[in-house]
């Protein structure tokens, strides 16, 4: 399988070396030492923090401005902005961006959601109501359908936003994720964390 | 190691970084007036416009009737019947100072103290990161649209406390000096001359462009706790109404 997402001999914390692969078609799980390595691999893999040393690829090439939609990253907690609705929230980067018409974004959100087992009466309260009265898992959800309908390349997903949620909900969301991979050749999951999991994916360690 | 600058020394600095950051964030947003072809960032601006200009109507149609009631009771005792001259203060008094700067002051007591707490809210719950991880720049989705709206309302509701306070000043001077509506309605146009008009306007395109920056520049300033959200707010408005103060003292010292 070809490689999608690279690092290569990168500098992390005050002294370690990190290097992995992730091929398109997989889901991996990086676990690393510390909450706040994991953030900084979070943050350099989106592009927001440079490496003292090292690369980090996207198809054989630097992360630049042109990863722009072709990596994206579910946080913990969602990541919402408080002031907008769940609708405005999932579809604010499409829209920002320009990248696809409001039906085909409806559409794809249908889809996911469905994907996600949420209970079509509940879609309409949820997409409407402002961010400050969803509850923590609807957070979760929000932030985790944001990251499926931008349809990037590479999602990296803090495994924390598994914490905290019934285990049937955890296993829908495992099997949402593998279907993301699976429904294109170019995409892959790379899932970050700095504890002991069960999610069921090759550990790089 | 023992920093080897003296206190007055290192304020200095603090104080010219604190300017130079405030040029430096106004130069940004005019660079990226663009994003505002973006429909996000319109909805952003439709939404400030409606809570710093709609929403602040009611104040400014208060504060304009009470300022025109006192303004024009103590013109009256001072010069009596003298229908020219009682025009002309009122036009120095309202249309020259009171009109953009009080509106400044409103628009400071609602809008700056909203803006900063907000801006700082997000950044302490990491909404601007989660924007920047986006790639969403803060300054365009945020900081352009709020004050662009600010310096929109802040024109429209200048010229809106102008009209009530000075229709508030004709009225009264019609019912207490017994001199017909009509004649001063016709009397106040021929006195207005364009500098009055266009400094008002300047002042107000001014003091929008300095609360809105001085507010954002809080807001959007490193913040790792809540604790540092209110000190934030209230560093915002005292400097908003200082920047205000010396941008008054400035243009009319240029102007008049």
């Amino acid at each position: 399988m070809p490689e999608l997402f690279q690092f290569n001999q990168v500098v992390i914390g005050k002294s370690g070396i990190l290097s992995f692969n992730v091929a398109a078609g997989e889901t991996r799980i990086l676990k690393l030492d510390s909450q706040d390595i994991k953030f900084e691999v979070m943050n350099m893999a989106m592009g927001d923090l440079c490496p003292a040393g090292g690369d980090i690829l996207l198809h054989g090439q630097s992360l630049d401005a042109s990863r722009c939609g072709s990596i994206s990253l579910i946080p913990a907690h969602g990541g919402l902005i408080s002031n907008l609705k769940t609708w405005e929230n999932i579809t604010l980067p499409l829209w920002y961006h320009n990248k696809r018409e409001k039906s085909a974004t409806e559409e794809s959100l249908m889809y996911w959601l469905r994907a996600l087992d949420i209970d079509s009466e509940e879609w309409e309260a949820f997409m409407s109501s402002p961010v400050a009265r969803l509850r923590p898992d609807e957070h979760k959800i929000a932030g985790l359908l944001r990251g499926l309908v931008l349809a990037p390349q590479l999602l990296v997903v803090d495994a924390a936003l598994f914490d905290d949620v019934d285990a049937a909900r955890v296993q829908i969301w495992i099997g949402v994720l593998e279907k993301f991979v699976r429904e294109a050749s170019d995409r892959a999951v790379l899932v970050v964390t700095s504890a002991v999991t069960s999610l069921p994916w090759k550990i790089i360690e | 190691m023992i920093s080897s600058q003296t206190p007055s020394r290192r304020k200095k600095g603090r104080y010219f970084r604190l300017v130079v950051g405030h040029f430096l964030l106004a130069w940004d947003v005019l660079c990226r007036l663009p994003a505002l072809a973006r429909w996000p960032t319109r909805q952003v601006l439709l939404k400030q416009l409606y809570f710093t200009g709609t929403e602040s109507m009611g104040t400014i149609a208060v504060v304009g009737f009470v300022v025109g009631l006192i303004v024009i009771t103590q013109i009256n005792n001072l010069v009596g019947r003298n229908e020219v001259l009682t025009i002309q203060i009122l036009i120095w008094t309202i249309v020259r100072e009171l009109g953009p700067l009080l509106t400044a002051i409103v628009i400071i007591g609602r809008s700056s103290s909203a803006f900063a707490s907000e801006l700082s809210s997000m950044q302490v719950n990491g909404e601007i990161k989660s924007l920047r991880s986006m790639a969403i720049s803060p300054i365009s989705y945020l900081v352009v649209p709020r004050v662009l709206a600010m310096v929109l309302a802040s024109i429209a509701l200048t010229f809106y406390f102008q009209i009530i306070a000075i229709n508030t000043g004709l009225i009264v001077t019609a019912m207490r000096m017994d001199i017909s509506l009509s004649s001063q309605v016709f009397n106040f146009f021929e006195i207005i001359s364009f500098p009055e008009i266009a400094s008002s306007l300047l002042k107000s395109v001014v003091f929008g462009v300095l609360v809105s920056v001085v507010s954002c520049y809080h807001g959007l300033r490193k913040k790792s706790a809540m604790t540092a959200v209110p000190q934030a707010v209230s560093q915002a408005v005292i400097r908003s109404l200082m920047a205000v103060f010396v941008g008054d003292g400035i243009i009319t010292v240029l102007v008049f």
